[in-house]
């Protein structure tokens, strides 16, 4: 114990002299260990263009009013200023330089156009081409100002199943749905749903979590972007990511059910099943896998031998763990 | 936590459309605008239902007020959004977003939901002399607990620097009426069933400290949390005939965990992270404590645009300290010697490489190593453990993704899998072998049909059981899915589906007669299927009229059957016999009668069918009328 705080002491001391040094301006900077240049070349647009800013890429293109005003609204659109040495965020910041794409529009022309109740279209296909540009430089748009923004809940992005199934940012988050680029959770499962159909067929079925029902989201067990455990849990652990939910089910317990306990999806399916309590098999044949015996000692009816065979955790209703031993001294979780 | 949020949200609410009128757009040139946007919806659900609850297992019986909010009001630089969703009292979520520019961001939710549960049968009351007696002592009684979820969370971060602070505070309680099932009698093994009133309390608190540095990104986090039942931990019998009977007890938990995250950047060509996490759990009422530790460690590896590679390390050990003896306080009489935990440590290491072959076509191969020892005590003589000491995984997984057309693409997986687990073990949950195939063809042949087909199977083996078995045990799990969209129009969609489940498994039971004799049955079959149907449609009826549907049912049936190998043993599996017919349809017409007004009318009902227990039929109607006005 004594060890214990004195590591979390250096911890904490070593997080302070990293704020102290944080005053640096020079880490500011992203540093990547080696610069993925091809993707670069991919999100930085035409090397013979110019930067000419938002104000000018949206002058002539009312089209993009209300896609511009989600933007100033947005954490990104306003609250960074060039004065703050951040990564500044506009149009040009993903779509690439603009100067070629409004090349020969005046405002001579646009009041022309406007005046004939059309339009002025810029050339577009001199910008970055989102829809040809590999997934991951599409993230690597995002990544950019994300990765040196302390944003943890990247951190296990990049050997994510996401990311390593071409999944991008922009796939799950609509950067131009409004100013406010949260992914809400009730809009979430409709989301997932595009990919995971199998799941959703899943949540269908007799007995499954309120999915459907709008009542938990699959936000509250995953994290989609990645994380220490498989299937991209929320938490580090099954057991962890269940007990948010079920911490009476945490224990430790003076009787644990083995280290079965650490993974609940040895009994459950967790999206849905035919069988009650998310079970894959039903009681008592998943109870029998692993203890292929029960004593019929006693049972001299057809109906105590069916109270045997029957929902095992009638009598071991303590099946998750508990303090209480059975008179055996072993703990059958039936107390 | 609920009240607060609700009472800044009428703040808000109430605030701005006075504000919003300064900021109103002139000419044609682009302003900032009104920075407040809202709908808000009014109304009353009506909530019906005919027999067994379950029919609307997450839904409060109780009809009542109901209504919605989002909105969003953003007098820059300070932002607010706040989102609700209110069915009834223990049906809610309510979530409030608050930031100052970027130093400050706070987030506020609150949520709720009832699930009822079901009260079950424990079966057959046998009167035959030392039969067993099945006893219900609260046989009307209706079972379901409300859950309401509280979160608060604020993040300050410096100016201008990417140095965040967070707090978090989680709250969790759970309330209601359970059904207790439990043994009341140890010799002659009579089960009881009762109702149990439970009062759950989790509190959860959580400090972190992040920061950019330069050529790496840190992250310090402190949780703690702790778990009571308010009411009554433990369950108290006096009139059975082993005297006072303590049984079901509930214990107060307590853990805490540190956590140390440090990444590169995730920009470059190789990118690395590493997370370490160390905590322990307390149980307060056998004084049970466990160590843990977590650790994981990423490494991702671009060399070329077309290839990426992954590695990653995961390990988690867990290290329990049970007391040699447990107090009297909880026992039936003395103190009883307790057996040792299983500590274990289970480390997996697993590559990935993803490769794009040529535009149309990208594979990707993974293979994983994972090993699981386990500190199994020897020293019960007994050996009441049954578990290996060590097992290993090999796990080898092939994928590809081929795109056809920009019309049609294929995605597909097969992956096989091995367990070294040493000959008659009793541990099933590794089988021998597993191989799985799964694939997923879209069909976009025109813009107003799509067409979506996937399927899956998994086979599954083990061999060498533990004595007395000597055959092998098997499982399958199959499934297809098949959706098909149809846009008619601009008006109509159309979108009907089916899916398929089926989970059969082969395996040998055994039985141990009056004598201790053991009687072995092979090869005792079980399945379980599902077949779902369901049709979706949405018609906008008029510019300001959508109208949209949908209806499903599933059949769902599944039994084991062994054949009577044992005699006297014939039906025992009845009990677990399925036979489920599912119902649910559900309509809902969103009317606009103006830019700002609306009304929005919703039905929908669900029906079980048992068809072999009638006492769980049951049927759920809801039915809501709103009124909406939007800013």
């Amino acid at each position: 114990m004594e060890r214990m705080t004195k590591w979390k002491t250096w911890i904490l001391a070593g997080m302070l002299g990293a704020f102290f040094l944080a005053g640096c301006a020079a880490l500011k900077e992203a540093k990547p260990i080696i610069l993925n240049k091809e993707f670069e070349k991919m999100i930085a647009g035409r090397l013979d263009a110019d930067y000419v800013g938002t104000d000018n890429c949206l002058r002539s293109c009312h089209f993009h009013d209300t896609r511009r005003r989600d933007f100033d609204l947005s954490t990104m659109g306003s609250q960074l200023s060039r004065e703050s040495g951040m990564p500044i965020v506009n149009c040009e910041s993903c779509h690439g330089p603009g100067s070629l794409a409004i090349d020969g529009i005046t405002p001579e022309k646009v009041a022309k156009d406007a005046k004939a109740g059309k339009q002025t279209v810029c050339d577009y296909k001199t910008l970055v081409d989102m829809k040809k540009i590999p997934a991951q430089a599409k993230s690597l748009i995002c990544l950019k100002c994300h990765t040196a923004n302390a944003t943890f809940n990247l951190h296990n992005w990049n050997v994510s199943s996401h990311n390593m199934s071409d999944v991008s940012c922009s796939d799950c988050h609509n950067i131009h749905a409004g100013h406010n680029l949260k992914v809400k959770p009730r809009e979430m499962t409709e989301l997932c749903y595009k990919c995971h159909q199998d799941v959703k067929a899943a949540f269908s079925l007799p007995n499954h979590h309120p999915v459907p029902e709008k009542k938990i989201f699959c936000t509250d067990c995953h994290d989609t972007h990645g994380g220490m455990s498989a299937k991209n849990l929320r938490k580090d652990t099954v057991k962890e990511t269940c007990t948010q939910c079920h911490p009476e089910k945490e224990g430790p317990f003076l009787f644990e059910h083995a280290d079965m306990n650490e993974d609940c999806r040895a009994c459950h399916t967790p999206h849905g099943s035919v069988n009650q309590h998310l079970l894959p098999v039903r009681q008592p044949f998943l109870c029998l896998q692993c203890h292929p015996t029960h004593p019929l000692s006693g049972s001299t009816t057809a109906e105590s031998k069916q109270a045997v065979y029957t929902r095992c955790t009638d009598c071991h209703s303590q099946i998750h763990g508990t303090d209480l031993p059975s008179p055996s001294g072993k703990g059958t979780f039936v107390r | 936590m609920k009240k607060i949020i609700y009472l800044i949200a009428m703040i808000v609410l109430l605030a701005p459309p006075l504000r919003a009128q300064e900021k109103t757009p002139a000419g044609g040139q682009y302003q900032l605008g009104t920075p407040f946007e809202g709908d808000v919806n009014l109304g009353y659900r009506l909530n019906m239902t005919s027999g067994n609850p379950m029919a609307g297992e997450y839904e409060y019986q109780h009809s009542s007020v109901a209504g919605s909010a989002v909105i969003e009001y953003d007098p820059l630089p300070h932002r607010m959004l706040f989102e609700t969703h209110i069915q009834n009292s223990r049906d809610y979520f309510g979530e409030l977003d608050y930031s100052y520019k970027d130093i400050v961001m706070l987030n506020m939710a609150s949520r709720s939901l009832f699930h009822n549960l079901d009260h079950y049968s424990i079966g057959r009351n046998d009167p035959a002399p030392g039969g067993r007696t099945v006893t219900d002592l609260d046989p009307g009684d209706i079972y379901g607990t409300s859950n309401a979820m509280n979160r608060f969370q604020v993040r300050v971060k410096a100016p201008d620097f990417p140095f965040h602070i967070f707090l978090e505070a989680r709250n969790q309680e759970k309330h209601g009426t359970i059904q207790q099932r439990f043994m009341s009698s140890f010799t002659a093994g009579d089960k009881l069933s009762r109702s149990r009133d439970i009062d759950y309390e989790t509190q959860e608190a959580k400090a972190t400290v992040n920061s950019h540095l330069g050529p790496v990104e840190v992250e310090y986090s402190h949780a703690a949390k702790k778990f009571s039942d308010t009411h009554g931990k433990v369950m108290t019998d006096t009139s059975l005939a082993v005297g006072t009977y303590t049984h079901n007890l509930v214990p107060d938990l307590e853990s805490s965990v540190d956590t140390v995250k440090i990444h590169t950047s995730h920009t470059g060509r190789i990118s690395a992270a590493a997370t370490y996490s160390s905590g322990d759990r307390k149980n307060t009422d056998s004084n049970v404590k466990a160590a843990f530790v977590n650790a994981a460690g990423d490494f991702g590896w671009i060399p070329t645009k077309d290839l990426t590679v992954a590695v990653k390390y995961r390990h988690h050990s867990v290290d329990q300290d049970n007391p040699d003896t447990i107090s009297s306080l909880i026992t039936l009489t003395t103190a009883t010697t307790v057996r040792k935990a299983i500590n274990y440590q289970r480390d997996i290491m697993s590559g990935m490489v993803r490769y794009r072959a040529t535009e149309r076509l990208t594979v990707r191969a993974e293979y994983a190593f994972e090993s699981l020892n386990r500190d199994v005590w020897t020293g019960d003589a007994a050996g009441s453990w049954k578990l290996d000491d060590k097992v290993t995984r090999n796990t080898a997984r092939l994928g590809a993704t081929y795109r056809f057309t920009n019309k049609l693409m294929l995605r597909g997986d097969v992956s096989h899998r091995t367990a070294a687990v040493p000959a008659n073990s009793v541990d099933t949950t590794y089988p021998a072998t597993s191989d799985e195939a799964r694939g997923v063809l879209t069909w976009t042949p025109k813009s107003w049909f799509n067409w979506l087909l996937s399927g899956g199977t998994v086979r599954e083996e083990r061999s060498d059981l533990q004595a007395p078995f000597t055959d092998k045990w098997t499982a399958e799990r199959n499934r297809v899915l098949s959706s098909i969209t149809f846009i008619l129009g601009k008006k109509t969609s159309i979108t009907p589906s089916y899916a398929f489940f089926q989970n059969k498994q082969n395996g040998p039971v055994a039985y141990s007669d009056s004598l201790g004799g053991i009687t072995t049955e092979s090869g005792v079959p079980y399945a379980d299927t599902a077949h779902v149907a369901s049709l979706s449609a949405s018609y906008a009826l008029a510019d300001a009229m959508l109208f949209t549907a949908e209806a499903g049912r599933s059949w769902s049936r599944g039994n084991w059957q062994n054949a009577g190998a044992l005699a006297g043993s014939t039906g025992i599996a009845e009990l677990t016999s399925i036979k489920l017919v599912e119902t649910t349809a559900g309509a809902n017409l969103d009317v606009r009668y103006s830019k700002s007004l609306g009304t929005e009318f919703r039905y929908q009902v669900r029906k079980l069918d048992d068809i072999l227990d009638s006492a769980q039929d049951g049927t759920n109607q809801i039915a809501l009328a709103t009124l909406s006005y939007r800013w």
